[in-house]
């Protein structure tokens, strides 16, 4: 870009904020003022707003997740619902009774030690939809989504493990061919 | 605009926000651009830093009260901040995604 060319442009625009140039010592003081006024208002804050605040960064999460191709989380599905039972509940007994599920059950699935029933599934969507419209809009096809993108995602990196024994039961006799 | 995570105090700054022309004053192409960039790195910090969320800015003197007044900020040293609830209602009002 031509100095003149990048001279107009630049005119062009109002620098609302610019604190580039802020020395150290003008940051630093700045700073404490911040923690000092920020500590006062976290004291203040009521616990439901910190559950609204828990809410949506788990929504964000999600969403973050399901846009990635790559993530170093474990058992997706499994991370955010523990994230969202006690973002919400004291004790996970007390969700499994709001969903009428057996407390075993939940702890089987939140531990991995199975997969959630449809039943589970369809019960969870109605739960996020009452927890999340108090904050945000939730697409209630989210948790199916990280359930399956988790599964096709373990499925395909796996390949090396299942691939050999599984192609000799499969032929393709009508486009297979030989040359 | 130009973000900076100050990991440390779970800080979002703002360093740099700038608005083309045709974007600024009563005649603008495009409403809400200040309040949607603003709600971006809001969404950026309650991602990271959830409940202890901040986006902090330093606006010039002629624009503060504005700021506070229509995003809900608060002064701090030299710098407007937003959490909490108001950091939600800012994303619940700009938010488009």
């Amino acid at each position: 870009m031509t100095n003149k060319k990048e001279n107009i442009e630049l005119e062009e625009f109002k620098y609302l904020i610019d604190s580039r140039n802020l020395s150290d010592k003008k940051r630093k003081e700045n700073a404490n003022a911040i923690l000092k006024a920020r500590a006062f208002r976290l004291r203040e804050r009521s616990n439901h707003d910190i559950i609204l605040a828990k809410l949506m960064q788990l929504k964000l999460k999600m969403e973050e997740f399901l846009n990635s191709p790559n993530y170093d989380i474990q058992n997706p599905f499994s991370y955010f619902l523990r994230m969202y039972v006690d973002t919400i509940y004291d004790k996970r007994k007390n969700f499994a009774i709001d969903m009428s599920i057996n407390p075993l059950l939940l702890s089987q699935v939140l531990n991995n030690h199975r997969d959630p029933q449809e039943k589970f599934m369809l019960r969870l969507i109605v739960h996020s939809e009452n927890s999340f419209k108090a904050v945000c809009e939730f697409d209630p096809k989210t948790w199916y989504r990280i359930f399956y993108k988790e599964k096709v995602d373990k499925l395909m990196s796996t390949q090396k493990d299942w691939r050999s024994s599984v192609e000799k039961f499969v032929t393709n006799s009508i486009l297979e061919t030989n040359h | 605009m130009s973000l900076v995570d100050i990991k440390k105090e779970s800080r979002i700054e703002i360093r740099l926000l700038a608005v083309s022309a045709e974007n600024r004053g009563t005649g603008k192409t495009y409403e809400h651009i200040i309040g949607d960039l603003i709600a971006f790195a809001c969404k950026y910090a309650l991602r990271l830093y959830g409940e202890l969320a901040c986006v902090s800015l330093i606006p010039k003197t002629e624009i503060v009260q504005h700021y506070i007044n229509k995003y809900g900020m608060y002064e701090a040293g030299v710098s407007l901040c937003l959490d909490g609830i108001e950091l939600i209602n800012l994303i619940k009002t700009y938010d488009h995604d």
